[in-house]
């Protein structure tokens, strides 16, 4: 049955088999991969959103293939003083990157990204040909 | 000698880090993650805000009692997409400080940058040490 040779027809659903590829990620390292993404879709495509307090544009290298986003980046940390100490400190501060595999392809040509109040947003385009298309049913 | 004690009061208790949060629930209110540094002159408290501008951030002085407040503005759930994964949480920020004496409270001053938010408390002039002469008899 054409059913049982697919097996789960979860992983039909793209974004279950990049839920289960981000959990899987998380689950081998015993920590939580940095930055943490939430990922919003729409007809065009998808916005992935990501938190990076403290980090300027131009310490961050984002780089798109086909099917991949790959976000790098440095946090830099404050400079102390001789005479300062720290009463708290839960920031975190250094280097990260992170890969994700997009849960189909998309325009690398077009991918666009904003740094705003500590958010990034970065916008990547389905391409045409890569959209769902509509199957028309006729009559025979 | 701690200069900064956090509240643990009701509210503070309610809220969590974001890292101890159920994605799941909408705009709920989270502590900001905090560095606090100490030098001779002044505290620094960095408070990372993400999403905020100045304009969404309230600082109240009340007594003795510092809250750092941040409203997230509603246009951060972007229109006409749907959420697919959400790894990382969105809500409101709040946390308490107590204030010891030694502050020049009528002199604090707040900056926020790239969702970073940095208040500057300056020490009073007339707490800090005295040398003592000592005199030769």
């Amino acid at each position: 049955m054409l059913i049982n040779r697919v097996g789960n027809w979860d992983s039909l659903d793209p974004f279950g088999e990049m839920g289960h590829f981000f959990s899987t990620l998380q689950e081998d390292r015993g920590q939580k991969d940095y930055p943490q993404f939430n990922v919003w879709e729409d007809p065009n495509g998808l916005l992935m959103t990501t938190e990076l307090p403290g980090v300027e544009p131009e310490d961050l290298d984002i780089v798109a293939t086909n099917d991949t986003l790959t976000v790098k980046g440095n946090k830099k940390v404050f400079e102390l003083g001789e005479k300062d100490s720290y009463l708290k400190k839960e920031l975190t501060y250094g280097s990260f990157s992170r890969s994700v595999k997009l849960p189909y392809r998309i325009d690398a040509d077009r991918v666009e990204a904003k740094l705003r109040n500590g958010i990034l947003s970065i916008t990547l385009h389905r391409p045409d040909a890569e959209k769902p298309k509509n199957i028309q049913v006729t009559n025979n | 000698m701690t200069t900064l004690e956090k509240i643990e009061n009701q509210s503070e208790q309610k809220s969590v880090h974001r890292e101890h949060a159920n994605t799941e629930v909408p705009m709920s209110t989270y502590l900001p993650r905090t560095d606090i540094v100490d030098s001779d002159v002044e505290v620094k408290i960095w408070a990372e805000m993400p999403g905020l501008d100045s304009n969404s951030v309230n600082i109240i002085l009340d007594k003795n009692v510092l809250t750092l407040e941040g409203q997230l503005p509603m246009s951060l759930q972007p229109e006409g997409y749907a959420l697919k994964i959400s790894e990382y949480p969105v809500g409101n920020y709040r946390r308490t400080f107590k204030l010891s004496q030694e502050f020049n409270c009528e002199d604090i001053q707040a900056k926020m940058k790239n969702g970073v938010l940095c208040i500057t408390l300056p020490k009073r002039e007339d707490l800090g040490p005295k040398r003592v002469a000592v005199k030769a008899e």
